[in-house]
């Protein structure tokens, strides 16, 4: 591995991570998903290390967005709360397991999210409310709601929720295990399972990330996993590319951006496997 | 009477709004922190070579604060970088604990509960 001084690192690291920001928020993607390859594949940085940078990231994208999507009025707090409760005791259960599991089990595993979210940018958007029903915990847990639609308020009523708590607390799991935010499995969740609009589980799901993440950072620093200078510019430049995508976002995602970024997070989770099979 | 099993949608958006605003302040907060020790880091050790490579494990116990004052008051950089991700890290549990509050204000003693679960977990992942 070459060598880099601290000033060329800390450069070349701002602009990569501001790129998987920039590109993160114009896929709808997220940019933490592709920081952790991107340091260990580009940079040589031990996956412990790139976790804690990527989890932080994570945090200050999510928490910057948040004010955004609220203004919108499609984001549920009680369906992110009641969420939440899962997701954070996952993210524990995660983050305890990546202070013990050997770093070429958490390669694949990474390897495995990536295809997986690559894949998830092509699955159709439409909302199936197709067998609806009235759902008893639903109901008494007060998660149903309206948004704004182009024919005024939509309600919608939100299905099987033991289930969609179940995949909560799995993406919480490997939110904590990899540094990542998850979204992805988070949407499915509320998307397919509990049959929760697209843009009501997209933005809610916003909101839970940095909770979630944050339920793994206080593990990660005691394991040592938070690297101050690795971090600043990973933050940083994440948290650049997500603003300046979201200043672009308006003017609709393009589908070449989304095939392009999926190509390079495909070739990214075989890196990934090799890695791990090393 | 107030029906407390109806949702008020109107009052749940402008919590959500107050929300949002609370963490867009804290992230920038806490990125003005990073950046002003990243300058600092920079300028000192701009020359210096890294190697994250190795994995050192320098574990970070939130009940020992005074190494972060006493390298915040030798004006270390690494101290001040550290700050802002504790700036960070602190910005979605303050949402939390501000939302115990807000379901208290509407009444919902369910959610005041299941929000301080959250809160009781995040606060159990720091310390424990």
């Amino acid at each position: 591995m070459f060598h880099l001084d601290n000033l060329t690192f800390s450069l070349l690291v701002y602009g990569g991570s501001m790129l998987a920001g920039l590109l993160g928020s114009l896929t709808g993607l997220g940019g933490g998903v592709v920081v952790v390859p991107m340091l260990t594949i580009l940079f040589g940085v031990d996956i412990r290390f790139a976790a804690g940078a990527s989890l932080i990231s994570v945090i200050a994208t999510s928490s910057g967005a948040a004010s955004a999507y609220v203004k919108e009025g499609y984001s549920n707090i009680r369906i992110g709360m009641f969420l939440e409760i899962a997701t954070t005791i996952g993210a524990i259960i995660g983050a305890s397991l990546a202070g013990i599991i050997p770093a070429n089990v958490i390669f694949i595993i990474f390897g495995f999210v990536l295809l997986y979210s690559a894949s998830s940018a092509f699955l159709s958007k439409k909302d199936d409310f197709s067998d609806v029903n009235e759902d008893k915990h639903a109901k008494l847990f007060k998660l149903n709601g309206s948004y704004p639609a182009a024919q005024g308020k939509k309600e919608y009523s939100v299905q099987k929720v033991p289930f969609g708590f179940g995949v909560c607390s799995f993406a919480g799991i490997i939110s904590g295990l990899l540094g990542v935010g998850g979204g992805a499995i988070k949407v499915i969740a509320m998307d397919r399972v509990m049959k929760i609009p697209f843009k009501v589980s997209a933005t809610t799901s916003n909101f839970m990330i940095g909770v979630t993440a944050a339920a793994s950072a206080g593990i990660y620093f005691k394991n040592g996993f938070i690297n101050p200078s690795l971090v600043m510019p990973v933050m940083l430049g994440v948290l650049t590319g997500a603003f300046v995508g979201a200043k672009v976002l308006k003017q609709t995602s393009s589908k070449f951006l989304k095939i392009l970024f999926s190509i390079i997070i495909i070739v990214m989770a075989f890196e990934m496997f090799r890695n791990g099979l090393k | 009477m107030k029906n407390n099993a109806v949702v008020n949608e109107k009052l749940d958006f402008k919590i959500e709004i107050i929300l949002g605003n609370l963490l867009r302040i804290g992230v920038i907060t806490a990125a003005v922190i990073v950046l002003f020790g990243a300058v600092m880091f920079i300028i000192r050790h701009g020359v210096e070579y890294p190697d994250y490579h190795l994995f050192i494990s320098e574990p970070f116990h939130l009940n020992d604060f005074s190494k972060l004052f006493s390298g915040l008051a030798a004006f270390k950089s690494i101290a001040f970088i550290e700050l802002g991700i504790f700036a960070l890290v602190a910005t979605p549990v303050l949402r939390v604990m501000f939302s115990v509050f807000a379901f208290l204000y509407e009444k919902d003693y369910m959610y005041v509960l299941f929000t301080a679960i959250v809160l009781a977990v995040l606060i159990f992942s720091f310390f424990f």
